[in-house]
């Protein structure tokens, strides 16, 4: 077989080939009839077997590169992932996320002690001894808390302020919460360090705001102001170190595989997981905004309040449980 | 059979049709480039979005949405905007596309959204401690160039070629091929190196006269002596590019030195290597 005569022969389907590639990458999900589809592929696989043969003869760099080159773009082609759907995404908030959760339930309690266990010591030691809170936190910062939330006419008026920017409250709670979220979930790739230091970090800090407040006597509005949407929004954030502690765990203790390979493994778990408390972490941003700093009486709201943590535990524990056919 | 290695950014990847792909890796330079440009576009966006935001800023007010809408934009823009495009247009965002850039799977794959996803999450991990410290030593490292987003979700960036199939050059038919009694010795020249001279002539274009001399005279002299090439002008001395054509003349396809012939005159540049 002469170089010459090849290029004669072949150098049509090339052409043909490529005229159906530029079809092809125009739309993410080719727009092929049936008989397009397999003359496609049966171009494609000839055109492989051309740039063996032009390789196995050494026939020179630039046709090798040409038929290279037309390969790659029809390899992309031919093997495209699948387009996601939207109706997927719901399925898996719904179904998939809960009992993935699940699945890892380790790491979740590990990362609930990890937020938990900071959030009552400093809660209890600041309550006992209010000045310690200055240590973690300026003292600027306490003053705005307690101001806050405490009670009087001013407050009042600070209230229907607040109650007139509730969209903008809710843009900025999403930005600021998911946010925090995935840094905790994507920082846990340093072997976990990122993780732990997010969720203890956390847990200090709301420990410390907790335990001021109700050292300084401004617990009613606190609460009243947290338990609506702290069942979704401290849910998610153990979530996301749950989800950070995956990925950590699987380069620490990466099994047989190599770390490379364990981390892309568990790495989209670990996605999954900090996707699902982004979902969650929305949610709460919306009860935030617009039902937590709402004039409602307080009694309300904490039966509110117990009705969404009675949701979420429902959502997670229950969520996507496979239903237990009937015996024959 | 194989050239010895060069030092190249170039990946293989084998196909299911037991072929061998080669892919040209993108490195931090074009990578740190194309996110400079992606900067830009996203603060036009956001630029955008408060022009919009402000136009529209008396409907909006009611429990400052506008706001809302505001701050929801900055974080789509912020979390979504490398994502979204990854994800949906081919693996490319404007930033890439600009520099022909595009991010694939290491098998030669197109991206998926999940590894979009994961890859643009990552960021943050990887711009610690300050202007992707972590995602450029990640990348000089790895024998991919890729950063730990790359790591995690099984993506490479390359670089796009479009190479193109040239035609024979036109000014084959222009020279005389060497006579035969100026050539001494049997020798043939590989396809391979009638396949470079060819590849030199479509880039001849883009050099100066001289320069092209210079760089044909360094095969132009080992064929001559493989030729054994009596000539006592020592044309291979003097016009080395030249010669080389001749020799293309000589030992190509006579069909392609017909077919050159039968497209017409040469371009003017060309022209004058024929004088």
């Amino acid at each position: 077989m002469k170089k010459a005569t090849f290029l004669a022969e072949r150098q049509g389907a090339w052409q043909r080939f490529e005229e159906l590639l530029v079809r092809a990458e125009a739309h993410r999900v080719p727009r092929f009839s049936g008989e397009e589809a397999s003359e496609f592929s049966r171009l494609f696989r000839a055109l492989c077997y051309d740039l063996a043969t032009v390789r196995s003869h050494d026939w020179g760099r630039g046709l090798e590169g040409y038929l290279n080159d037309l390969v790659v773009r029809g390899h992309n082609c031919f093997y495209g992932s699948a387009p996601g759907r939207p109706r997927e995404a719901l399925g898996f908030l719904l179904e998939g996320f809960p009992r993935l959760l699940r699945a890892n339930v380790a790491y979740f309690w590990v990362a609930l002690v990890l937020f938990a266990l900071p959030a009552l010591v400093t809660g209890w030691v600041v309550g006992r001894e209010p000045s310690l809170a200055g240590r973690v936190m300026p003292g600027t910062m306490l003053a705005s808390f307690e101001e806050m939330y405490s009670e009087g006419k001013r407050q009042d008026r600070h209230d229907k302020e607040r109650s007139s920017m509730q969209a903008g409250a809710a843009g900025f709670y999403v930005r600021n919460n998911v946010a925090v979220a995935f840094r905790c979930f994507t920082t846990g790739v340093f072997f976990g360090a990122g993780t732990l230091f997010f969720l203890v970090y956390n847990g200090i800090f709301l420990g410390t705001v907790a335990g001021y407040l109700t050292a300084t006597g401004h617990y009613e509005r606190f609460y009243s102001f947290v338990v609506g949407h702290g069942s979704f929004e401290l849910t998610a954030i153990v979530v996301s170190g749950a989800a950070g502690l995956v990925m950590g765990h699987a380069l620490v203790h990466p099994g047989a595989m190599t770390r490379a390979e364990a981390l892309r493994r568990r790495g989209v778990v670990g996605l999954k997981l900090a996707l699902g408390a982004g979902a969650m972490l929305v949610v709460a941003a919306l009860i935030e905004a617009f039902w937590s700093p709402s004039g409602i009486p307080s009694r309300t709201k904490y039966v509110v309040g117990a009705l969404l943590w009675a949701l979420v535990i429902a959502y997670l524990a229950l969520g996507g449980r496979e239903k237990r056919s009937a015996a024959p | 059979m194989a050239s010895p290695a060069l030092v190249d950014a170039q990946t293989h990847v084998e196909t299911p049709e037991n072929v061998r792909l080669s892919f040209r890796l993108a490195g931090p330079g074009t990578r740190l480039g194309a996110y400079v440009l992606d900067l830009l576009v996203r603060a036009a966006i956001v630029y955008g979005l408060f022009f919009a935001v402000s136009l529209l800023n008396p409907l909006l007010s009611i429990a400052g949405l506008h706001w809302g809408v505001l701050l929801l934009g900055l974080f789509l823009v912020e979390w979504g905007y490398g994502f979204v495009f990854e994800a949906f247009w081919n693996g490319q965002t404007p930033g890439k596309k600009a520099f022909g850039l595009r991010v694939i799977r290491e098998g030669g794959y197109s991206a998926s959204v999940y590894d979009a996803l994961l890859r643009n999450l990552l960021r943050v991990a990887d711009a610690l401690p300050f202007l992707y410290g972590v995602g450029l030593v990640v990348m000089i490292g790895t024998e991919r160039m890729q950063r730990i987003g790359d790591l995690l979700a099984g993506t490479i960036v390359v670089r796009e070629r479009r190479a193109r199939l040239h035609a024979t050059p036109a000014a084959l038919s222009e020279v005389p091929p060497l006579a035969r009694d100026q050539l001494d010795s049997p020798f043939r020249p590989s396809e391979r190196t009638l396949d470079l001279i060819e590849t030199f002539y479509h880039r001849r274009r883009e050099l100066p006269d001289l320069r092209a001399d210079e760089i044909a005279a360094i095969l132009a002299r080992p064929l001559a002596e493989r030729l054994r090439y009596r000539d006592p002008k020592a044309e291979h001395l003097a016009h080395p590019a030249r010669f080389l054509l001749r020799v293309l003349r000589t030992f190509h396809h006579p069909a392609q030195v017909a077919e050159a012939g039968a497209r017409g005159r040469p371009s003017p540049r060309l022209g004058r290597l024929l004088r």
